[in-house]
């Protein structure tokens, strides 16, 4: 990286600018910006344990609850602790719990019109999700360290982040197009089907090659790139969504989001815990307590809920779905406003040392 | 001003009442009794039926434990709204795991294709095609596919079993049931009997789909009885 750096010797244009990281290198290469992924992800594809019917996927459920499940809830326990929360969003911490419990009342009652509808809108919005949050720590770490991004940059930022979400769309078999388009409209036009395919093959190429472009872009135009983990948090989702699925391993893309997600909220909640006046717990308490909360929550929200709705009368199998469809949603529409940089607390957290 | 602990939780809730209007504290406290009402709820109905509510398994866990405990009525609507709601990630969740095709992804599915075009009189390629489509839900595709392996070589192992499973997905019972007790003549895996007394079940023959899902659950307690 230093040797890109001093490509333009006396001047300030920098390719990859050094990332001015938030723990230390190791950790935020390796959870924020999913090196860690990459590493377990190439190592079980040598030993031939990525995908189903592994020993190694044995370890999922756990690895899930501790990582994904506890993520989901993070996001909640986040939206409790954020100081002023509650005056900031009324609807969004006091009336969106309640219209989630509504939604999924209604899903369960009638699981074979609306239920899979539900879950075919959580499936559709997940990439999304993915992309947006690739998206988010990629410009974080480029504020953070330094960097500007003019609004056509940023929308190319954007664009480029949003391709393994493109790719999704067109590759799912239950949500995206599969679940807006009449199944049997495309069952009766092979034509069509295979136009998909081909144009999923060539977003799925430029997942990887609309990075190098966009780098070459960044640089020409500006004379500086996003630091090298941005572009690691991009092309990590890019080879997620793309080579873990092609795998049937995605899985375990969803416990390496989860980390990532984990980490960079763990972070922001300690630095606000911190800040505030009359703290008098260390940044490791904080972090303990928080992580405690969100995977106690997980637990009840994903494993423990859904009993209640079979004492009710409901099956377990569409209570369980429809309960993990509900608070992936919950998920995303929170994490639309707790994120915020712009006049919100996250702003000094991103920017300060 | 300490904001930690006993006293902080009372320093916010008290500006919380001050700050929210009456409306979103309603709608707020109902939501936490009903959430709190259910987590206490769930944890208990975990427990009754389960010791405590699992984290290994997914949407079909209480259709297995049914299946062991003789409910098959309630296992199958459980499965059943399983494989409805979430086809992809649950169908091949359900008992027949051990014959699910690997993964049936597009590119793989068009290798296969393409295997059946350079050798269109292999019955191992239309084999192998139709349970890979079968993995990926095509079911017209797949029981194609299926059927033209039959009709090259009716005696490839594994096609009986697949064209069982096939036949039942796309709701063909007869078919299924005919498939299936040719395919257990050759390996009576439970896994098989289990398929079969779904197809039994849908007919009606709730008496012998009881017995082929006992036979199963027997087979599977005393699995060193059963040959390698």
């Amino acid at each position: 990286m230093s040797s890109l750096a001093a490509a333009a010797p006396g001047s300030s244009r920098q390719l990859l600018p050094p990332a001015r990281v938030f723990v230390s290198r190791p950790f935020d290469y390796l959870t924020i910006g999913g090196g860690l992924s990459l590493l377990v992800g190439v190592a079980l594809a040598l030993s031939g344990q990525l995908g189903a019917d592994t020993p190694a996927a044995a370890w999922i459920p756990f690895l899930v609850l501790v990582s994904n499940s506890a993520h989901f809830a993070a996001s909640t326990v986040r939206l409790y602790t954020k100081p002023g929360a509650f005056r900031l969003w009324p609807f969004l911490s006091m009336g969106l719990p309640l219209a989630t419990l509504a939604v999924l009342g209604v899903a369960l009652l009638w699981p074979e019109r609306i239920g899979w509808h539900l879950q075919a809108l959580y499936l559709t919005w997940s990439p999304f999700h993915y992309a947006a949050q690739a998206f988010g720590l990629a410009c974080m770490y480029h504020y953070r360290s330094g960097g500007t991004l003019g609004e056509l940059d940023r929308r190319l930022v954007f664009g480029t982040c949003m391709l393994p979400f493109v790719f999704a769309f067109l590759d799912a078999r239950e949500a995206g197009l599969a679940w807006l388009l009449p199944a049997q409209l495309l069952a009766g036009q092979p034509l069509l089907e295979q136009l998909v395919r081909t144009l999923g093959g060539w977003v799925a190429l430029l997942v990887f090659v609309t990075p190098l472009l966009l780098a070459a872009r960044l640089y020409a135009s500006s004379g500086r790139g996003l630091p090298a983990i941005s572009w690691l948090i991009i092309v990590t989702n890019g080879i997620w969504w793309i080579v873990f699925r092609f795998y049937d391993a995605f899985i375990w893309a969803t416990v390496f989001h989860g980390l990532q997600y984990l980490a960079i909220v763990t972070i922001f909640h300690v630095k606000d815990q911190v800040a505030r006046p009359g703290n008098r717990r260390g940044p490791l308490a904080h972090a303990m307590l928080f992580y405690a909360a969100s995977l106690g929550l997980g637990y009840l929200l994903f494993y423990v809920w859904p009993f209640a709705y079979r004492l009710a009368g409901f099956g377990l199998a569409e209570s369980m779905l429809l309960c993990a469809a509900v608070i992936n949603i919950h998920h995303f529409i929170v994490d639309r406003y707790i994120w915020r940089l712009r006049k919100d607390t996250n702003y000094r957290v991103v920017t300060e040392g | 001003m300490p904001v930690e602990g006993a006293e902080g939780l009372a320093q916010t809730i008290a500006a919380w009442r001050r700050e929210a209007s009456p409306i979103y504290q309603a709608l707020f406290l109902a939501a936490l009794l009903a959430l709190g009402g259910s987590f206490a709820a769930g944890f208990v109905e975990g427990v009754r039926l389960f010791g405590l509510p699992p984290i290994q398994g997914d949407a079909t866990v209480l259709g297995r434990a049914l299946l062991e405990r003789g409910d098959y009525a309630t296992a199958l609507e459980e499965f059943r709204l399983a494989g409805l709601i979430d086809p992809e990630t649950y169908g091949a969740s359900r008992p027949q795991l051990s014959f699910s095709a690997a993964p049936g992804s597009p590119e793989r599915v068009e290798r296969l294709r393409q295997s059946t075009r350079e050798d269109p009189g292999s019955a191992g390629a239309h084999l192998e095609l139709g349970r890979a489509l079968l993995a990926q839900g095509d079911l017209v595709a797949s029981l194609q596919s299926l059927e033209r392996a039959r009709d090259l070589d009716p005696r490839q192992p594994g096609l009986d079993a697949t064209l069982g499973r096939a036949y039942l997905e796309a709701g063909k019972w007869v078919e299924s049931e005919r498939a299936l007790r040719a395919a257990l003549t050759a390996d009576p895996h439970p896994d098989l009997h289990d398929l079969l007394g779904f197809a039994l079940h849908e007919q009606g023959k709730r008496d012998e789909a009881a017995q082929h899902f006992e036979r199963a659950r027997t087979l599977r307690a005393q699995p060193a009885e059963r040959a390698p």
